[in-house]
């Protein structure tokens, strides 16, 4: 049971002068920050559920989220069967945070060479039926055999395009 | 074209809806929230429509996802190149990818909440 905040205690105790406005503004300024976490929490889950049921390549594109994204951490578990994700607020005044940046950077530089890399390609296929997109990935598949590290996996989604005026560019 | 693909399925996937725009050769995003009403359902009712006839009347965006063995950074455009031969993508035979070097193993902990 989520307890919600009492807006209207704390808006009649603000207009009464009760409350200090410094406590005014620490409030609004949280409930602004748990509003900006909220959201970004629902499009971390929203993003790593378009990704394919591999934890292990979640977890490497959460990684990167994490340290690219200038406000948000996020940290990926396992809820069940299912993959979730929480976010928090990074300090980005923080050294941890510099740090983690400066590691971002250092992972670019050695990781490909010292681990190898994750690569997502994403080509737009013609109109087919479920036939020929197996068929397409199992040629993907067979092209990049001898590359491929551990077991050999190679995961796909495949996202039905709409309509093209559906995908306006938005110019804000 | 994957970008604005990406921002149409999580639109009606989190709830908040993403505004693809360019910021000069890059891509940018912003966000904000759904108005919880016939628009949003709206949204949900043809997300179901283009997942059942967009496939065979327009196509998909394919995603591929693998690991690569270590390597230099040559390898990339080889392989690129193979798998656009081998998909037959339409557009022109576009490929786009992202490459993302592996953090070690420890760094890429489960967070339990």
């Amino acid at each position: 049971m989520v307890e919600l905040f009492p807006y209207d205690d704390f808006a009649q105790e603000a207009v009464s002068g009760r409350v200090a406005v410094a406590d005014v503004a620490r409030k609004v300024r949280s409930l602004v920050s748990d509003a900006l976490i909220s959201g970004a929490a629902r499009m971390a889950r929203a993003f790593l559920d378009v990704l394919p049921g591999s934890q292990y390549i979640r977890r490497v594109v959460a990684w990167y989220a994490s340290r690219k994204c200038p406000d948000f951490r996020v940290l990926p578990f396992r809820l069940g069967d299912r993959f979730d994700a929480a976010v928090d607020c990074w300090d980005v005044s923080d050294d941890r945070f510099r740090a983690e940046r400066e590691r971002s950077e250092a992972v670019m530089r050695e990781g490909s060479r010292a681990r190898g890399a994750l690569l997502v390609l994403y080509a737009v296929v013609g109109p087919h039926g479920p036939e020929d997109l197996e068929r397409a990935v199992s040629a993907a598949a067979h092209a990049l055999a001898s590359e491929v590290k551990g077991r050999g996996d190679l995961h796909y989604v495949s996202l039905p395009l709409p309509l093209d005026e559906e995908l306006g560019e938005f110019d804000l | 074209m994957y970008q604005v693909v990406f921002a149409w399925y999580v639109s009606l996937w989190s709830g908040c809806r993403v505004l693809p725009f360019r910021r000069g050769n890059a891509f940018d995003a912003a966000v904000d929230e759904w108005d919880p009403s016939e628009e949003f359902v709206e949204g949900l009712r043809r997300y179901d429509e283009v997942r059942r006839e967009g496939a065979s009347r327009r196509g998909s965006l394919l995603a591929v996802y693998v690991v690569l063995k270590p390597h230099d950074g040559r390898k990339i455009a080889d392989v690129v190149r193979r798998v656009r031969a081998a998909v037959g993508s339409d557009r022109r035979g576009e490929v786009w990818f992202a490459h993302l070097p592996l953090p070690p193993e420890c760094e890429l902990g489960e967070f339990d909440v």
